[in-house]
C-alpha cells in the first residue's frame, strides 16, 4: 500500500516536467500589446506597446475586465511554412481568445465562463493549416478578453509542426484533466463503498465523513470536466466556493476523526470560516471572485497546516505507519496548496500546473489505508482475544479436571477408610472375639483338644465368610446364599442329615453392601450350625420365599427343639436378632421341645 | 479298589506333615512324593505324575500356578488341586485357568481332605457359587447360538453348560443340578471338565490378545 502511494506521488510530481524534451518550432514570447475591444486585428498604427509572455494581467494590467490585442511576429523557413501544425497554449487563460495568423482567423477558446476552469485550467490547442503560413515573416494576432482579478492573461504561444504541438497538449491534458477525472471516478467509488459500510455500521462516523468527502469531491469535479452542465452566471462564484467547501471541510473533520482527536474549537472555526467565505462569494460579482479565491486559498492552507500540527502533536506516543502515511499526505497537501497559492499570488511561473486538487485523492487514500488498517487490527485483536479466551477456557477445564481428580481421590480414600473400618469391626466382632474366647478357654485349661480344634475351625470359617463377603457378587442373593451352603458343605455332609435346598430364583440387589452380605450369611450360617450341631435332626431345610416387597429365608429342622421361654436369651439367638435389625429386617425363631426349630429371616427388598 | 497316588507340593513343613498324615491315614490314598519348592516339583513331575497333585499357591521360588500349568500340559490325566487358605475367587479362578480342577482349604479337618480328594477323582471338586457365577460372566453364552463363529466354540459356553453353571451359582449341589436338568451326575462332571478346558483356552487366548496388544507378539 505504501509503495502504491509513493508511486502515485512520484507520478503526480514528475509528469509536469516531462514535456521539456519535445521540440517546438517556435515559442512566441515577445511581441506587442494594444488595449482595444475591436473584433478584427488592429492595424500597424495602433498604440502597440512591447510585451513579453507569459502576461499575467493580475500583475501587468490590474483592474476591471478588459479586452486587448497581442501582435506576435515569427519567421518560418520555406519547409516550415509548407507544413501544417498547431498552436498550443499551456493554459486556457482568458475568458475569450481569438487567434489570427497573417490576418486570418484560425480559432479561439470555447469560452472561459465555467467556474471549474478556475481550479483545473486545461491547455488549449488550435490547428494551423499550412495555407495560412508563408516563408519569411508571419504575424500572429490574438484578441484577449480577461478578468485580471481572476489571474487571466496570456501564456506563451507555441507553434508546433506536425504533431509536436498536439503531443505537448496531450501531456498537459493528461495531467491537468484526465488524471483529475480518474481520481474523481475513484473517489466516487470509494465514497459509495464507504457509504455502504457506514449504513451497515452506523456507529463509525469516520466512514460517514469519508463518504461525504469523497462523494463531494467527485461531485465537485464531475460537472467541470464535462462542460455539459453550465450553471447560471450569477451563481457561479458561490457554487465554485460551495463545491470546494463541500469536500474540504468534511475532509478536515475526517482527518481529526481518524486521528482520534476531538477539537471542537478547530471544527467550529472551520465551519465559521467556510460560511463566511460562502457569504462573501454570494455578495461579490463574478469579476470580483478573485478575493473569494484568495480568501479560500489562504484559510484552507492555514487549516491544513493547523491540522498537520495538531495531528503530529496528538499522536506523539503511538505513531504507526498509518499515521506517517496520513501525515505525509497532509504535508503534500500543504505543499500542493502552497504551490497553487504562490501561483495565485503571481509569485511563480504563470504557466505552472494547477496541482492543489491532487491533494484530496492523496489524503483520501491515506485515510482509507488507515481505516483498512484499523479494521484489520480490530479483526486481529478479536482473534487474539478469542485465542486467549480459548486458552483460559482450556486452563479452567484443566483446573476442573484436576479438582475432579482430587475429589475422586478423596472419595476413594474415604471409601478405603470406610472399608478398612468395616473390616476392623468385622475382625473385632467375629474372628477377634472368637480367638480371645478360645484363648481364654485354652489358658484356663477348660477346653479339651477336640473342642479347641472345632472352635479354631469355626474361626477360620468365619474368616472365609468375611473374605467371601468382599467378592463382587453384585447383590446376587442366590450366590450369597449358595456360598453359605458351599462353605458348610463338609459340615452338612459329615453330619449325616438330609439336606433340602429349596431356594428359588431371587432378585438381585446391586446396592447390597459387603457388610449386609456378611450379615445375611452369618445369620444363615448360625441358624444352620445350630440345626446341625445341636438339634439332632434328620432333615434340615433351607428355603426362600419372595413375598411382595419382602424376602423370607427360612432354616428349619425336625430336631429336638427347645422351650422358647425356657431358654435364657443366649448369645446365639440374640446376635441373630441384632444382625437382622442391622439389616432393617427381623428374625423369627419358633421352636418347641420335640417339634423342631424354625428360624425365619425377613428382609425388606425395597430398602436395599 | 485301586489306590489313588498323590503328590504334594508345600513349602511349610508343618502343613506338609499334616497333609501327608491326612493322606496316609486313608487306605485308598498313597502319598508318592513330597516337594518343598516349585523347582523340585517341576523336576520330579517332568516325566511322570501321580493321579492327584496338591499344590500350594504361595511357594518360595515359583508360583504354584506355574507348577499347575506345567503338570496340566504334560499330564492331562493328573487331577490338580491347589491348596488355599480362603478359596477366594481370584486365586481359585487363576488356578482353574492354569489347569487345576479344584482347591483344598488349608486348615480343613482331616477327613475333609480325603473327602475333597475323593471328590476330584469322581469328577471335580465342587465349584463355589461365587466362582461359578464368575465363570459364567467370563465365558458368555452367545445370545444366538446359530450366529456363533467356529472359533468361539473353544471359548464360549453352550446353553447347557450355562444352565449347569447357573444352577451351581445358586447353591445347588451337582446331584441336585443333575436331577433338575434330567441328566446324570457323571454328565454334570463331563460338562464341568469341558467348562474348565474352555476356561484355560479362554485365558490363553486372552493372554495372546493381551500380548499382541502390548506388542510382544506380532
Amino acid at each position: 500500500m505504501r509503495c502504491a502511494a509513493g508511486a502515485g506521488l512520484v507520478l503526480a510530481l514528475a509528469v509536469p516536467f516531462a514535456h521539456a524534451q519535445i521540440r517546438v518550432v517556435h515559442v512566441l514570447e515577445r511581441g506587442e500589446f494594444a488595449r482595444s475591444a475591436a473584433l478584427s486585428p488592429l492595424p500597424d498604427d495602433a498604440p502597440w506597446q512591447p510585451v513579453s509572455l507569459p502576461d499575467n494581467w493580475y500583475l501587468s494590467r490590474p483592474g476591471a475586465a478588459q479586452a486587448g490585442w497581442y501582435r506576435l511576429p515569427f519567421d518560418l523557413s520555406p519547409e516550415q511554412a509548407s507544413a501544417a501544425g498547431s498552436l498550443y497554449l499551456p493554459r486556457n487563460s482568458a475568458r475569450r481568445m481569438l487567434f489570427f495568423i497573417n490576418g486570418h482567423r484560425v480559432g479561439g477558446n470555447l469560452g472561459y465562463g465555467d467556474p471549474g476552469a478556475r481550479s483545473w485550467a486545461p491547455p488549449l490547442i488550435t490547428n494551423v493549416p499550412s495555407l495560412l503560413l508563408k516563408p519569411g515573416r508571419n504575424v500572429m494576432q490574438i484578441r484577449v478578453v480577461a478578468v485580471p482579478d481572476l489571474r487571466q492573461g496570456l501564456t506563451r504561444v507555441m507553434l508546433g509542426q506536425g504533431t509536436a504541438g498536439r503531443e505537448l497538449y496531450e501531456r498537459r491534458y493528461a495531467t491537468q484533466v484526465t488524471s483529475f477525472f480518474m481520481f474523481s471516478a475513484a473517489a466516487l467509488l470509494s465514497g459509495l463503498l464507504a457509504a455502504a459500510f457506514w449504513i451497515r455500521e452506523r456507529s463509525d462516523t469516520t466512514l460517514l465523513w469519508f463518504a461525504v468527502t469523497a462523494l463531494a469531491w467527485a461531485a465537485a469535479a464531475f460537472p467541470w470536466l464535462h462542460v455539459v452542465l453550465t450553471p447560471p452566471a450569477f451563481s457561479q462564484g458561490p457554487l465554485a466556493f460551495a463545491a470546494r467547501f463541500a469536500y474540504a471541510a468534511p475532509m478536515l473533520v475526517l482527518c481529526l476523526r481518524v486521528a482520534g482527536k476531538r477539537w471542537p474549537i478547530g471544527e467550529a472555526a472551520l465551519w465559521t470560516f467556510s460560511l463566511a467565505g460562502l457569504a462573501l462569494a454570494w455578495f461579490l460579482s463574478e469579476d470580483g471572485q478573485g478575493v473569494v479565491i484568495t480568501y479560500w486559498s489562504v484559510t484552507y492552507l492555514a487549516a491544513l497546516f493547523a491540522l498537520l500540527i495538531v495531528l503530529i502533536r496528538s499522536q506523539q506516543h503511538e505513531r504507526r505507519w498509518a499515521f506517517w502515511l496520513l501525515a505525509g499526505a497532509l504535508v503534500l497537501a500543504v505543499l500542493l496548496n502552497a504551490h497553487d497559492l504562490a501561483w495565485w499570488m503571481g509569485w511563480i511561473d504563470y504557466e505552472s500546473y494547477q496541482l492543489a486538487h491532487f491533494h484530496i485523492p492523496l489524503v483520501l487514500f491515506a485515510i482509507g489505508a488507515t481505516i483498512v488498517d484499523r479494521h484489520f487490527r480490530a479483526v486481529a485483536a478479536v482473534e487474539r482475544a478469542r485465542v486467549e479466551l480459548e486458552g483460559r477456557v482450556a486452563e479452567k477445564a484443566r483446573e476442573i479436571e484436576a479438582n475432579y481428580a482430587k475429589v475422586q481421590e478423596a472419595e476413594r480414600d474415604k471409601t478405603l477408610a470406610r472399608e478398612r473400618q468395616r473390616i476392623m469391626a468385622d475382625m473385632h466382632d467375629g474372628l477377634g472375639s472368637s480367638l480371645v474366647a478360645l484363648l481364654g478357654s485354652v489358658q484356663s485349661g477348660r477346653a479339651a483338644l477336640p473342642e479347641v480344634e472345632r472352635r479354631l475351625h469355626d474361626a477360620l470359617q468365619e474368616l472365609r465368610l468375611a473374605v467371601d463377603a468382599l467378592e463382587p457378587t453384585d447383590g446376587d442373593l442366590n450366590v450369597i446364599l449358595g456360598n453359605v451352603r458351599h462353605r458348610m458343605r463338609a459340615a452338612i455332609e459329615s453330619s449325616g442329615v438330609r439336606f433340602h435346598w429349596q431356594v428359588e430364583e431371587l432378585p438381585q440387589i446391586p446396592s447390597l453392601t459387603p457388610k449386609a452380605v456378611l450379615a445375611i450369611q452369618r445369620i444363615v450360617l448360625e441358624a444352620l450350625t445350630n440345626s446341625l450341631r445341636h438339634a439332632r435332626a434328620t432333615d434340615v431345610t433351607v428355603s426362600t420365599r419372595v413375598n411382595g416387597s419382602s424376602l423370607q429365608i427360612g432354616v428349619s429342622d425336625d430336631g429336638i427343639g427347645f422351650e422358647e421361654k425356657g431358654v435364657t436369651p443366649g448369645r446365639g439367638l440374640e446376635s441373630l436378632r441384632q444382625r437382622a435389625r442391622g439389616l432393617g429386617g427381623n428374625v423369627e425363631i419358633r421352636s418347641s421341645p420335640g417339634a423342631g426349630t424354625n428360624v425365619t429371616l425377613r428382609l425388606p427388598l425395597a430398602a436395599h | 479298589m485301586a489306590v489313588t497316588t498323590v503328590a504334594l507340593v508345600e513349602d511349610d513343613r508343618d502343613t506338609r506333615a499334616r497333609l501327608a498324615s491326612s493322606i496316609r491315614a486313608q487306605a485308598s490314598l498313597e502319598l508318592v512324593a513330597e516337594y518343598a519348592t516349585g523347582t523340585e516339583a517341576l523336576a520330579g513331575l517332568d516325566s511322570r505324575a501321580p493321579d492327584v497333585l496338591l499344590v500350594d499357591l504361595g511357594l518360595p521360588d515359583i508360583s504354584g500356578l506355574e507348577v499347575a500349568r506345567f503338570v496340566a500340559e504334560r499330564h492331562p490325566d493328573c487331577d490338580i488341586l491347589v491348596i488355599s487358605i480362603f478359596g477366594d475367587e481370584a486365586n481359585v479362578l487363576a488356578a482353574l485357568e492354569a489347569g487345576a480342577r479344584g482347591y483344598l482349604l488349608k486348615g480343613s479337618l482331616q477327613h475333609d481332605i480325603a473327602f475333597d480328594i475323593q471328590d476330584i477323582r469322581n469328577g471335580g471338586s465342587p465349584l463355589s457359587p461365587i466362582i461359578a457365577r464368575q465363570v459364567l460372566k467370563r465365558l458368555q453364552v452367545p445370545q444366538d447360538a446359530s450366529a456363533r463363529k467356529p472359533d468361539e466354540d473353544e471359548t464360549s459356553l453352550t446353553a447347557r453348560e450355562g444352565e449347569i453353571l447357573n444352577a451351581i451359582s445358586r447353591g445347588f449341589s451337582y446331584a441336585e443340578t443333575a436331577q433338575m436338568l434330567g441328566i446324570s451326575v457323571g454328565t454334570v462332571h463331563t460338562f464341568l471338565k469341558r467348562i474348565y478346558r474352555k476356561l484355560a483356552v479362554h485365558s490363553k487366548t486372552e493372554a495372546v490378545f493381551e500380548a499382541s496388544r502390548l506388542g510382544l507378539i506380532r
